[in-house]
């Protein structure tokens, strides 16, 4: 099932540890004894919360689907042109005579963990049994109207203790809490911890165990004084942060971060008191043992051919990823249970993620957290490229926000505006990090992400010129009490060498300089924070204006970028080509390709080619998955290494499969979805990069994880695709009913007739009709008849 | 026909020909009959029993009679009770030596269907050298205490000692005294008829009253018959969660530091770990900001003081709970406690009652759902005073609120307790072992009433729609749901508090789980009009011949009838 092949000498570098923070390298490389007996190659250890997507010429945004969903909301007014871009290049391909890894893996055993999961909850039982027990916010307001009527005769309404009866159990301050359980929910509890263990560990198991006894004194230690002080201390922050990016197309990318931290530990009902941190996620993620959480809801494409690398990618519709805790026995049924409950906490549909679209990846998703082995079984990865992000979703992802809409940045996140837009994407992350440098203590981040695309280049009369009030029609007032830190950053690096083409109001308090994703960027940062900034107005609008019109002729092209279409033509077969670029002009780079197609679209391994610079890239590692009707998808992943300044292109055939007629949905003739493929690869940078604190850091810095100076992480997400299936004609059941019951009738009819009805000759009386037209004319002619 | 026969033989030839044919032709039809008959019968015998079987919706057998007789169930609270007299304190009037036993029966009538008759089946005795050395101290709580280890502790069953009239153990005034555990201390009162009426004032108070079990059947009673607080306790279930939140609506102001954690170890912590017995309680806390009240408080220049008048309390609610955010992770009801510390242009803010008085506690509760109290900040002595406040509450204040509330809305309340009772505080525990029997009573009677409820609905739904699947699982669900809670009647009538409460228990948890099972909902939409046009293309071509030549069968078996006696 699994090949691992010799990594080419370029391909070494791909045994990285690109971890966000330089304790986690040690993970990385663990001999794997590969299968045809060469040197064995290390596991990947490929991170990344990042999202990328490429652009499209021909196609940019994905069709927005038409959910039967209960809402009423309008739907926002996204490009309703299709990504099916059929290039004409619908050359079947044959079979690779060098693809043996490829032709052997799906005949190989299917190993014990593909076993399906039996979904025993369904979601409709969810919301029913919710339903009943609270049906609405009315509630609260009925029960209190029979309380009033008594409220000056009973003192229970309006209450006021019997305060000698009740002052004994309350006041004795003392002894319940010299009776109080001396074990702490601080005292941590029983737990491996990360690389120190592991480090141990590698030198001598008799050590290790010494060592870990050693590091939980320790950690006993260290918790002694942290619990005496912990009502004083604040154990949670909240920074936010707006990133503003001018793109190379004229458009605007606004990104909002607001991450929310907490010194403590959400392991299983150690910890039930939250303060910034929201009390339904933490719930989940204490109740179901989830390690790390990747919720995107997506609305649009990013056209990374066209906008640069974004900070955040996602694909469209909905993405879900999760690790869960080794603890977890059953993870599929953790996995449905989360992804209903999360549905509900979203109001989006992720209760459609069920086993026919979920794959369990080995090598694109690694933890981005604190981890203590990355066995793969413990993840779960589902994409519905269907999801529809609106308004409905976008309010509760604000209710989490310690602050809300209320202050802040937050403020700007206007419903209206931020859905008028060319893409929306909002994402929640959850992960376990380092506590501190020394990294003894597990901390938990909840990253809120929004990254929305303005145009405004159409809408503002060919003006690129932009403000806040333009994009969200607010200004910022105030910051929100809670964050330890607020700052709005504008991306104004010169680009193409040229100086001083905009220019920025107000002048911003500081100027930052960054190397983000290889590039020298150069930002102006707003600290809400500081006094200075509030002194001279009473609110923030940032402006930027173009000092002279900006030829767009040249627009810098990204280093890796991809597109994917199908090909084919018909209704039977077709096929799925995916280019990817690699412009870097002199080095060449591995990438790893995921691919999920759902099960109605059955490939052929066989065909599977690779093509850079017109000869056979044979991929070096190749893990795939067959899928199972109705039960499973296709799982295809795949080491590539990319050339320099080339152009791969990988093609798969399929053969479209037949449905039943209850599995279409209600229009089937807009087709069916298959989710975007993930690319990730650590692309070299140009420019070299400085190892830098990470929480000192803007945190859309932060999010990405360098290895070293000389390359950067990079996850792509390609165009979902838009496949017809052949569609019958939903009137054929009664159709065949009828004609069968038909035939079915005639026959018996005819037999029914043989056998009850008496038959006996009859004398021919008058002749045939010749003889009595005879006999006619004869009459005429007055001769006797015949 | 013959060219050359003699046409008198032609004659004869065609008549012995027509009656051969007339002959063939009889024979001939009644074949047709007979074959018209058994394409009839074999229609009725094989297709149509074929089609039925085929077609049928799985069904399971349920305990239709069962559910139909658990409404109509007399239920029996049975209160197992030891008076033991002391020294000097036995009536005159008894009529038997001691001990002896006595039963008292009392019937407390919720609807026309529903009854529910209360036995106390009372064991006189009088005291064991031990008891009386026991009641020998000075106090009543001493003597609680001492008495502790001699009674009996099942739960539900109670003890009295009867203690003579002028004794010094009760103080001036009181006449009974209601202990921590399962006992109670009784004033002898003169004649036996005065003693019974006084125990079975302390045995109501100590187990059930009429109300309390009218409270606990509250879906049943009629409206209007029920007082309001009936209403106000929460419906019995396996599990509750319970929140605090504190809302801090003006963060730029106020700096809101509260010791949750510490509260709940110390106050809470014990009452639920005594009520872990009746439910499943977690407990959380969060802190929520922004979050405001729905209603504007009134200034009030006299007191300058803000103002929430009762009647703008119930608007209070609905707003702050769209963000107290959901108890995705599970699903029992959840209990909120909220304090409000309210932003610094509108503090101090009271709550008055219906009299305009402000509450002493500047609390209020809701029925079912939980409990708000408001903690007012003092204004700072300069008004210079650097903002954000700092604020540590007082969370001893706070939780002695909350923790009565939680009282309240487990429906246990001091309030009907008559004046010359006296009732022993129950500590660091939070709540009293006769109160904790108090609560299994009441639960365990809405359990059995939650139960038929639920059953009798899904046997009526069940019925109605002849379309949904009943699977195996689920009967087994119902019939377990059925036989747990005649076991729990049997056990109630038996005096078996707790034996009945798990009984009642399981019933539930059977019954929601047949209700709710997802597999009721396969069938559900199957209409008729679709299943004649299925069908009518079949058995319309199938049917119409059959008919025909049955309708012809019986016209000419009535002719044939008739002809024999033209003939004749």
């Amino acid at each position: 099932m699994i090949t691992m092949l010799k990594p080419s000498p370029g391909e070494q570098e791909m045994l990285w540890a690109p971890w966000d923070s330089h304790h986690r390298r040690c993970l990385a490389a663990a001999a794997v004894p590969s299968p045809r007996g060469g040197p064995g190659l290390a596991v990947w250890e490929l991170p990344g919360v990042l999202q990328r997507r490429q652009a499209l010429p021909c196609g940019e945004q994905p069709r927005e689907s038409r959910r039967p969903r209960r809402s009423g909301a309008a739907k926002s007014p996204g490009d309703r042109r299709s990504p099916r871009s059929v290039l004409g290049t619908a050359r079947p391909a044959g079979n690779h005579p060098n693809c043996d890894g490829a032709r052997a893996s799906p005949a190989a055993p299917i190993s014990a963990w593909q076993k399906e999961p039996s979904e025993s909850r369904s979601s409709a039982s969810h919301t029913t049994r919710a339903g009943r027990d609270h049906p609405c916010g009315s509630v609260t307001a009925l029960p209190l109207a029979p309380g009033l009527g008594p409220a000056q005769a009973q003192p229970g309404w309006l209450f006021s203790p019997r305060g000698s009866r009740l002052a004994p159990f309350c006041s004795s301050r003392d002894s319940p809490a010299a009776r109080a359980p001396t074990a702490s929910p601080w005292r941590p509890r029983k737990r491996r911890h990360c690389w120190r263990g592991r480090k141990r560990k590698r030198r001598g198991a008799g050590r290790g165990g010494m060592a870990a006894a050693v590091l939980l004194l320790l950690l006993a230690a260290a918790a002694g004084p942290g619990r005496a002080d912990a009502g004083r201390e604040r154990r949670d922050a909240l920074r936010e942060e707006l990133l503003l990016s001018p793109l190379p197309t004229g458009d605007v990318a606004a990104t909002f971060q607001f991450r929310t931290r907490w010194d403590a530990d959400l392991q299983r009902g150690a910890v039930s008191h939250y303060r910034l941190f929201p009390k339904a996620l933490g719930r989940l993620v204490a109740a179901l043992g989830v390690r790390e959480l990747h919720l995107a809801l997506t609305q649009g494409f990013w056209r990374t051919r066209y906008w640069g690398q974004p900070p955040l990618q996602a694909p469209a519709g909905a993405e879900l990823w999760v690790w869960f805790q080794p603890t977890v026995t059953d993870v599929d049924k953790a996995w449905k249970e989360l992804s209903n409950i999360l549905s509900g906490i979203f109001c989006a549909s992720l209760n459609f993620i069920d086993s026919t679209n979920t794959v369990i990846p080995t090598a694109s998703f690694k933890p981005l957290g604190l981890a203590n082995g990355t066995d793969h079984h413990l993840l779960r990865y589902a994409v519905l490229p269907r999801e529809v992000v609106c308004t409905e979703n976008l309010t509760p992802w604000k209710k989490l926000l310690p602050c809300g809409s209320k202050a802040g940045l937050a403020v700007l996140l206007k419903a209206e505006r931020l859905f008028h837009s060319s893409y929306h994407s909002q994402a929640v992350h959850i992960r376990p990090i380092c506590r501190d440098a020394s990294c003894l203590a597990v901390s938990w981040e909840l990253r809120q992400t929004l990254t929305v695309v303005f145009d405004f280049f159409s809408s503002g009369q060919g003006k690129k010129d932009w403000s806040l009030f333009k994009m969200f029609s607010r200004t910022l007032t105030d910051t929100c009490p809670l964050a330890s830190q607020s700052k709005v950053y504008v991306d104004i690096s010169p680009k193409n060498k040229e100086k001083e083409l905009l220019e920025v109001s107000p002048p911003p308090t500081s100027v930052h300089e960054a190397i983000v994703q290889g590039e020298k960027k150069t930002y102006a940062v707003y600290d809400l924070l500081s006094p200075l900034l509030f002194n001279t107005s009473r609110s923030l609008n940032v402006q930027l204006k173009w000092k002279r019109p900006q030829d767009s002729s040249e627009m810098p092209i990204p280093t890796l970028h991809a597109q994917r279409y199908v090909a084919g033509y018909g209704l039977q077969t077709g096929e799925i080509c995916t280019l990817i670029y690699n412009t870097h002009p002199y080095r060449a780079f591995p990438v790893i390709l995921l691919e999920t197609v759902p099960w109605y679209l059955r490939l052929y391994v066989h065909t599977l080619t690779i093509i850079t610079k017109g000869k056979e890239n044979k991929p070096s590692y190749i893990h795939y998955q067959p899928a199972q009707d109705r039960r499973r998808p296709h799982l295809l992943e795949m080491l590539i290494q990319l050339p320099a300044n080339s152009v791969t292109k990988i093609t798969i055939q399929f053969e479209r499969a037949l449905l039943k007629w209850t599995e279409y949905p209600p229009d089937p003739n807009h087709g069916f979805y298959v989710g975007s493929s993930v690319l990730s690869a650590l692309v070299p940078s140009v420019t070299a990069m400085k190892d830098m604190d990470v929480e000192q850091s803007p945190l859309f810095a932060s999010l990405f994880p360098s290895s070293d100076g000389s390359s950067y992480f990079v996850r792509l997400y390609t165009e979902p695709l838009l496949v017809n299936l052949p569609t019958p004609d939903f009137s054929m059941p009664y159709n065949v009913i009828c004609l069968t019951c038909t035939v079915v009738a005639v026959c018996y009819g005819s037999f029914y007739n043989l056998l009850t009805r008496t038959f006996h000759v009859e004398e021919p009386s008058r002749g045939g009709l010749a003889k009595r037209l005879a006999n006619v004319i004869r009459k005429f002619r007055g001769v006797p008849p015949l | 026909m013959a060219q050359g026969t003699p046409p008198w033989l032609g004659q004869e030839v065609k008549m012995v020909a027509a009656a051969a044919a007339m002959a063939a032709d009889e024979a001939e039809r009644a074949r047709g009959r007979r074959a018209a008959l058994s394409f009839a019968t074999i229609a009725v015998v094989l297709g149509l029993p074929l089609w039925w079987k085929t077609t049928e919706t799985y069904r399971a057998a349920l305990p239709y009679a069962d559910i139909d007789g658990l409404g109509q169930q007399p239920v029996q609270l049975v209160v197992p009770m030891a008076v033991v007299f002391g020294p000097g304190s036995v009536p005159g009037d008894l009529p038997r030596p001691l001990p002896f036993r006595d039963v008292q029966e009392m019937e407390i009538s919720v609807n026309l269907r529903t009854s529910v008759t209360s036995r106390y089946e009372m064991r006189y005795r009088s005291t064991t050298a031990q008891e009386d050395a026991a009641l020998a101290v000075a106090t009543a709580q001493e003597a609680d205490a001492a008495l502790y280890p001699l009674q009996d502790t099942t739960l539900g069953s109670l003890t009295m000692y009867v203690v003579p009239e002028t004794s010094s153990l009760l103080p001036q005034g009181i006449n009974a005294y209601v202990g921590k555990h399962r006992s109670a201390l009784v004033r002898a009162g003169g004649s036996l008829a005065a003693l019974q009426a006084r125990l079975r004032e302390v045995t109501q108070v100590m187990s059930f009253t009429a109300s309390s079990i009218a409270a606990a059947l509250s879906d049943r009673v009629p409206d209007g018959q029920l007082s309001p607080d009936a209403r106000r306790n929460l419906k019995s279930s396996l599990g509750y969660e319970i929140t605090f939140s504190l809302l801090n609506p003006d963060p730029k102001s106020h700096t809101v530091d509260w010791d949750i954690e510490g509260a709940v170890n110390r106050f809470v912590k014990p009452v639920l770990d005594k009520l872990s017995l009746v439910a499943n309680f977690s407990v959380d806390s969060q802190i929520l900001y922004y979050a405001v009240l729905g209603v504007t408080p009134r200034y009030d220049k006299e007191s300058s003081s803000f103002l929430l008048s009762a009647h703008s309390l119930p608007h209070v609610i609905n707003p702050v709970e769209a963000r107290l955010g959901s108890s995705a992770a599970s699903l029992y009801p959840v209990l909120n406690f909220l304090l409000y510390v309210p932003e610094r242009s509108h503090s101090p803010l009271y709550i008055q009652d219906k009299d305009g008085a402000p509450v002493s506690t500047n609390a209020f509760h809701s029925p079912r759902w939980g409990g708000i109290m408001v903690y007012n900040v003092e204004a700072p002595a300069s008004p210079q005073a650097s903002l954000p406040l700092h604020v540590d509450v007082d969370m001893a204040r706070v939780m002695e609120v909350f923790l009565a509330q939680l009282r309240l809305l487990f429906g246990l309340s001091w309030e009907e307790v008559p004046p010359e009772f006296l009732l022993e505080s129950p500590g660091n525990e939070g709540l009293a072992d006769w109160e904790l029997d108090h609560l299994l009573w009441a639960h365990t009677v809405e359990n059995i009433a939650t139960v038929s409820t639920t059953l009798t609905s899904l046997a009526q739904l069940l019925d109605k729609i002849g379309n949904i699947v009943i699977k195996d699982d689920v009967a087994s669900e119902v019939y377990r749901a059925v036989a747990s809670v005649q076991s729990a009647v049997t056990e109630l009538s038996l005096g078996h508090l707790l034996a009945a409460f798990q009984a009642s228990k399981e019933a539930v948890t059977s019954s929601e789980r047949a209700f709710f099972d997802p597999s009721l909902l396969h069938l559900l939409y199957f209409p008729d009009d679709q299943k004649f046009a299925i069908y009518i293309p079949l058995f319309l071509p199938m049917a119409v011949p059959i008919l025909l030549s049955l309708a012809k069968i019986v016209r000419e078996t009535r002719l044939r009838k008739k002809e024999p006696t033209k003939m004749d």
